[in-house]
C-alpha cells in the first residue's frame, strides 16, 4: 500500500516536473525587460508560493549550482544584454529565466566577474549581482501572528535588502573604473561578511545538489506531509482540504448507500424475473439512466425543480453562516437536509446506474448456482432462498465496486458540487484550478490518491470479512 | 449487406468464420443494431456537417460570370475553418463522398464483382491512411488566435487578410435584397473596416516597431478591403446575383473572441436561426451539429491511443509474466487509484494548455488500465495453449509470436471495451467542458450546456443533453451487441 502510495505519488510529480508549458517556470512570465534593476523578486507571489513549495525555479533531479562558472553566468548575461533582436524571444527568455532562477546561487560566480570586467558588461554584471543576491519577502500564513524568530529573521533580511538596494552599491551610469573603486569593495565587504552562505563544504553542496531540487523537494514536503500554503487565501493546504470534507461526505454517504440499496433492490427484482418484461423494463431503464450524465441531468433537474417549481433551493449548502448561527440544531439540519435534496438525488443517481449493473450480475451468478438450487429443492420460500442465501453471495461484486467505485464517486462530486454551489473539496478543485492555486490542487491530487487506496484496502478487508474463504494470513 | 452472402447453405457449419458468427448474432439484438445506425448516422452527420449547415453558400452565380463554388473552394481554407478537427472533417467529407461514389459504381457493375472488391478495400485502406496524415497535419498547424495580436507581427497580417476574407465572405453570403437594404450589414461593413484600420494605426503610433513588423500594412489592407468591399456592393446590387446555400446558412463560430468579435458584432443581426443563438448570438444547431465531429474525434483519439498502450503493456504482461508482469500491474495499479477525470484535470491545469488535442492524449494516457487488464488476461489463457508452444517451437521471435499468433485471438474483448470506452471518453470531455476546464474555441456539448445552465435558456439545455443521450446511449447499445454476440455462452 505504502509503495503504491509512493508510486501514484510519483506519477504524480512526473505529470508535474514535465507537463510541457509548466505554468509557473521564473518569475514574469511574459515580461521581456532586459534590465535586471526592475524587476522584482516579490512579484507574482501567489506563483512564487508554487514555485518555492515545490522547488519549482530549480533543477529537476540534481542542482549544481553551487559550482556555477562564471562563463555559464556571463554568457546568459550576455544574451538578455542584446536584447530579444540579439538571439531571438526563445533563446533570450531562456538565459533571463536561468539568471532569474538562479538567484543567490549566482552569486559567487558574479562577483569573481564584478572582479574581472569591466565597463558596460560590468554594470550589468552589477545589475544582475543586485537582483540575484535579493531576498525574497517571507510568506506567512494569513491569520496567523508570524513567530518572534521568523520575524526576526524577516527583519534582518529586510535589512540586507534595504542595504543592497541602498545608492551606495551602485555607481553612477557611464561611470569611470576610479569612480566604481569604493562600490566593488562595498560589495566585497558584504560578501565576506555574508561568506557562510556561499563556502559550503563538500557535504552540504551535496546535500544541496540533492535536496534543493524539484525532486527533493517534492519528497521532502510528501514526507513531512507539509502540502504548503494555498496562494489565494494564505491558509495552509491540508486545513483547506479537511474543511471541505465535510460537505463532501455529507453528499456522498448518503447518496452511496441509496444506491446501494436502490441496486440491491433492483438486482434482486431483476434477476428474480430474468427474462421477463420486468426484468427487460429495469435493464433498460437502468441503461437509459447509464448513458444520460450527471450534468445533464441535474442541470434539468435544477432548472425544474429548483427554478420552475421552487421545490428546493437553486444551490449552497445551507442558507449561508449569518442565517444559521441563529437556528437551533434541528432547524439547521432541516435546512441542510432541505438544501441538499436535489444534489444527492442527482448523486444517487449518478452511481445507481453504476453500482445496480453489477448487482444484477451479481445476483444473476448466484441465482444459477448450485447451492440456490438445492435450498430451493428442500422447500425453503423464495424469499428465503433470495434474501437469506443468495443476496449474501450476491452482493459481493458491489463489494469489489466499493473501492473501484470511490474515484467515480470523486470524481462525480466534482460536478455535482459545481452545479449545486456546494463548498466541497470538487468545488475548491474546480476554483483552485480557475485561480492557478497550484498547492492546492497538488494536494487535492495527493489526498484522493490516499483516499481512493484507503478504500481499496477496505474493500479487501470487507471481502475477507464476507467470504471467509478468502484470508490474507 | 446480408443478401449478398454467397453461402447458399444456411446450417451452421465448421466454415463459417467467427466474425460471420459474430455479425449473424449482433443483428440479432434489435436495439444493438438501432444503436449502430445511429452510430453511423452521427458520423454521417459529423462527416457531412458543412453541408447542412455552414456559413458559405454551396453554389454562386456572378452577374456576369458562371456557376462556382466558394463552399468547396474553401473546404481546406485556414480560415474558414479555423479548426484542425474541422479541416480533417472536412478531408474526410471529400473522401468518403468519393469512396461512396466508388461502392456505388462497384455495386451497378456487380458483374465483375470480386476484382473491384478488392480494389474498393485499397482505395478504403489509401483514404484512411490519406486522411490521418491529412489529420497530423492539419491538427498542428497553428489557427489564428487573436489574444496575442498586438505582440505579433504576423499574427497582425493574418488578421487584415482574415478581415479581407470575412469581408469577401459577407459579400458572397448576401443576397441582392440585402445588399439594397438601407440599413445592411454590408453597407455598414466598410465604415467598420475603416474603424478597425484607424484604431489600428493609432495603436501603432504609439509603439516603435520595427519596419519588417509594420502594422501599417495591416491598416491599409483592411482600408483596401473597404474600397473593394464598397465597389462590390455597389456592383452586386445592381445585378442579378444568385446563391444556394446550406439548409442552415451558419457555422459554429459565426463570433470568435477579440477584436473580430467587435468586428462582427456590428453586422451579426441575421434572423432565422432553426433553435436559436447562444450568448454570443452563434447559432445553436450548428454548434450542437459541430459538436458531434469535436466528440467523435475525442471519443476515437482518445480511445485509439489507449487502446494501443493498453493492449502493448497488456500483451508484455501476460506474454512474458513473472518480473514485467509484476512491473505493469504495480502500474496499473498506481494509475487506477488516481481517479482519471482528477488527473486529467491536473494535467489541463498544470499545463494551461486546453486544446482539444491535450485533452484527447490526456484521456489516452490515464485510461489505459482497463484495456491492459483485459488483455493481459487474455494472453494469460492464450499463452498456455498449444499453438503458442508450437509456435515457439519453431522459432518463431516473441514479438511475432505476441503481434501476429496471440493478439489477434485477444483482441474480440478490446473491441467492445473500447466502444464503451468512446462512449466514456466523449462523457468525459463534455465534463470537462462543462466545469469550464475544456477548449474554448471548438464547440463542445458541455459546453454549450454549462451556457444553458447559467442562463436557464432551454434552448441551450436541451439540444446538447439529447445529443449527449444518443451518442453515449447508441454506443452502449452497440457495445452492448457486441458483447453479447461475442459471448459464446450465448450462442444456441
Amino acid at each position: 500500500m505504502i509503495p503504491t502510495f509512493l508510486g501514484i505519488s510519483l506519477v504524480i510529480w512526473l505529470v508535474m516536473a514535465f507537463s510541457p508549458g509548466k505554468p509557473a517556470g521564473a518569475g514574469g512570465g511574459g515580461d521581456m525587460g532586459a534590465d535586471p534593476s526592475a524587476m522584482d523578486p516579490n512579484r507574482d507571489e501567489s506563483e512564487r508560493i508554487f514555485r518555492e513549495q515545490f522547488a519549482l525555479n530549480r533543477p529537476v533531479l540534481w542542482n549544481d549550482w553551487t559550482s556555477l562558472s562564471e562563463e555559464e553566468v556571463l554568457a546568459s548575461i550576455q544574451i538578455v544584454r542584446g536584447g530579444v533582436a540579439g538571439h531571438g524571444v526563445a533563446i533570450f527568455r531562456r538565459a533571463r529565466e536561468r539568471l532569474m532562477d538562479w538567484g543567490r546561487y549566482a552569486v559567487p560566480a558574479l562577483m569573481g566577474l564584478l572582479r574581472r570586467t569591466e565597463g558596460e558588461v560590468q554594470t550589468a554584471v552589477l545589475g544582475w549581482l543586485r537582483y540575484s543576491a535579493l531576498r525574497p519577502n517571507a510568506i506567512h500564513e494569513a491569520g496567523v501572528t508570524p513567530t518572534e524568530k521568523a520575524l526576526a529573521l524577516d527583519r534582518q533580511h529586510q535589512e540586507e535588502n534595504q542595504r543592497l538596494k541602498g545608492a551606495a552599491m551602485q555607481w553612477p551610469p557611464a561611470s569611470q573604473p576610479a569612480e566604481r573603486e569604493p562600490v566593488l569593495a562595498r560589495w566585497e565587504t558584504w560578501y565576506r561578511e555574508s561568506a557562510s552562505e556561499w563556502d559550503l563544504g563538500f557535504a552540504a553542496s551535496l546535500w544541496r545538489g540533492a535536496s534543493d531540487t524539484q525532486f527533493g523537494r517534492y519528497w521532502g514536503n510528501l514526507l513531512t506531509g507539509d502540502l504548503g500554503l494555498s496562494s489565494r487565501e494564505r491558509k495552509p493546504v491540508w486545513d483547506m482540504i479537511m474543511s471541505r470534507f465535510k460537505y463532501s461526505l455529507s453528499l456522498a454517504v448518503p447518496s452511496f448507500l441509496i444506491a446501494w440499496i436502490l441496486a440491491v433492490l433492483l438486482g434482486v427484482v431483476s434477476a428474480t424475473n430474468h427474462g421477463k418484461p420486468l426484468d427487460h423494463g429495469i435493464g433498460l431503464g437502468l441503461f437509459l439512466l447509464y448513458s444520460i450524465p450527471v450534468f445533464a441531468t441535474a442541470t434539468v433537474l435544477q432548472r425544474i425543480l429548483a427554478q420552475e417549481l421552487k421545490w428546493f433551493p437553486v444551490s449552497n449548502f445551507d442558507q449561508g453562516a449569518a442565517a444559521t448561527q441563529v437556528m437551533t440544531t434541528w432547524a439547521h439540519f432541516k435546512d441542510i437536509l432541505w438544501h441538499i435534496t436535489l444534489p444527492i438525488l442527482c448523486y444517487t443517481y449518478g452511481s445507481l446506474a453504476y453500482i445496480s449493473r453489477q448487482a444484477r450480475s451479481g445476483m444473476l451468478e448466484v441465482l444459477k448456482s448450485d447451492y440456490v438450487r438445492t435450498a430451493r429443492a428442500k422447500g425453503l420460500p423464495e424469499r428465503q432462498v433470495i434474501w437469506r442465501h443468495a443476496v449474501r453471495n450476491g452482493m459481493m461484486p458491489v463489494v469489489t465496486l466499493l473501492g473501484t467505485a470511490l474515484p467515480v464517486l470523486l470524481g462525480g462530486s466534482v460536478v455535482i458540487e459545481y452545479i449545486f454551489n456546494i463548498d466541497g473539496f470538487g468545488l475548491l478543485l474546480i476554483n483552485s484550478i480557475h485561480q492557478k492555486d497550484y498547492n492546492v490542487i497538488m494536494g487535492i491530487e495527493l489526498i484522493v490518491a490516499a483516499l481512493t487506496l484507503v478504500g481499496m484496502l477496505l474493500t479487501d478487508i470487507l471481502y475477507a470479512v464476507m467470504d471467509p474463504r478468502i484470508s490474507y494470513a | 449487406m446480408s443478401g449478398s452472402l454467397p453461402t447458399p447453405v444456411p446450417t451452421r457449419s465448421a466454415s463459417q468464420s467467427q466474425w460471420a458468427i459474430v455479425r449473424r448474432m449482433f443483428r440479432r439484438k434489435r436495439l444493438a443494431v438501432w444503436g449502430l445506425r445511429v452510430a453511423v448516422g452521427l458520423v454521417a452527420l459529423a462527416v457531412y456537417a458543412p453541408l447542412i449547415a455552414c456559413e458559405i453558400p454551396l453554389l454562386w452565380r456572378e452577374p456576369g460570370g458562371g456557376l462556382e463554388s466558394p463552399w468547396l473552394a474553401r473546404l481546406f481554407d485556414e480560415i474558414s475553418w479555423e479548426h484542425g478537427v474541422d479541416r480533417f472533417f472536412n478531408s474526410l467529407l471529400v473522401t468518403c463522398t468519393l469512396g461512396l461514389l466508388i461502392a456505388l459504381v462497384a455495386r451497378l457493375i456487380r458483374g465483375r464483382g470480386r476484382a473491384w472488391q478488392g480494389w474498393l478495400r485499397w482505395y478504403a485502406g489509401a483514404a484512411l491512411v490519406l486522411a490521418l496524415v491529412q489529420a497530423a497535419g492539419l491538427a498542428f498547424t497553428r489557427s489564428l488566435p487573436y489574444e496575442d495580436f498586438a505582440r505579433d507581427p504576423e499574427r497582425r497580417e493574418a488578421l487584415a487578410d482574415h478581415a479581407l476574407v470575412w469581408a469577401e465572405r459577407q459579400l458572397r453570403n448576401s443576397s441582392a435584397a440585402e445588399l439594397l437594404a438601407p440599413n445592411a450589414p454590408l453597407a455598414r461593413a466598410p465604415a467598420a473596416l475603416r474603424e478597425l484600420a484607424s484604431r489600428i494605426s493609432a495603436w501603432a503610433e504609439g509603439r516603435s516597431v520595427s519596419a519588417t513588423s509594420d502594422p501599417l500594412d495591416a491598416a491599409n489592407a483592411l482600408t483596401r478591403a473597404a474600397t473593394q468591399l464598397e465597389a462590390a456592393v455597389q456592383g452586386r446590387a445592381q445585378g442579378g446575383w444568385w446563391a444556394l446555400r446550406a439548409p442552415i446558412p451558419y457555422g459554429p463560430g459565426d463570433q470568435r473572441g477579440g477584436r473580430e468579435e467587435q468586428f462582427v458584432r456590428a453586422f451579426a443581426d441575421r434572423p432565422d436561426h432553426l433553435l436559436g443563438t447562444d450568448l454570443q448570438g452563434r447559432d445553436v444547431f450548428a454548434r450542437v451539429l459541430y459538436g458531434t465531429r469535436i466528440s467523435l474525434t475525442i471519443g476515437l483519439v482518445a480511445v485509439s491511443i489507449y487502446v494501443t498502450i493498453g493492449t502493448i503493456l497488456g500483451a508484455l504482461a501476460g506474454y512474458f509474466g513473472r518480473k514485467v508482469d509484476l512491473v505493469i500491474m504495480r502500474l496499473v495499479e498506481i494509475v487506477i487509484c488516481v481517479p482519471g477525470l482528477f488527473l486529467i484535470m491536473m494535467i489541463v491545469a498544470l499545463t494551461e494548455n486546453r486544446s482539444i488535442f491535450l485533452i484527447m492524449v490526456a484521456i489516452g494516457l490515464v485510461g489505459w488500465t482497463g484495456v491492459c487488464r483485459l488483455v493481459r488476461g487474455q494472453f494469460l489463457r492464450e499463452r498456455a495453449l498449444d499453438y503458442v508452444t508450437a509456435a515457439r517451437a519453431l522459432g518463431l521471435s516473441d514479438g511475432r509470436i505476441i503481434f501476429r499468433h496471440v493478439l489477434p485471438n485477444a483482441l474480440s474483448p478490446v473491441l467492445v471495451a473500447a466502444t464503451f470506452g468512446v462512449a466514456s471518453a466523449i462523457l468525459t470531455e463534455n465534463t470537462l467542458a462543462f466545469i469550464g476546464l475544456g477548449d474554448f474555441t471548438v464547440p463542445s456539448w458541455g459546453r454549450i450546456l454549462n451556457d444553458g445552465r447559467d442562463s436557464g435558456y432551454w434552448h441551450l439545455i436541451l439540444p446538447p443533453s439529447i445529443a449527449i443521450f444518443l451518442t453515449v446511449t447508441a454506443l452502449n447499445l452497440v457495445g452492448d451487441g457486441i458483447r453479447d454476440a461475442l459471448d459464446p455462452k450465448l450462442r444456441n
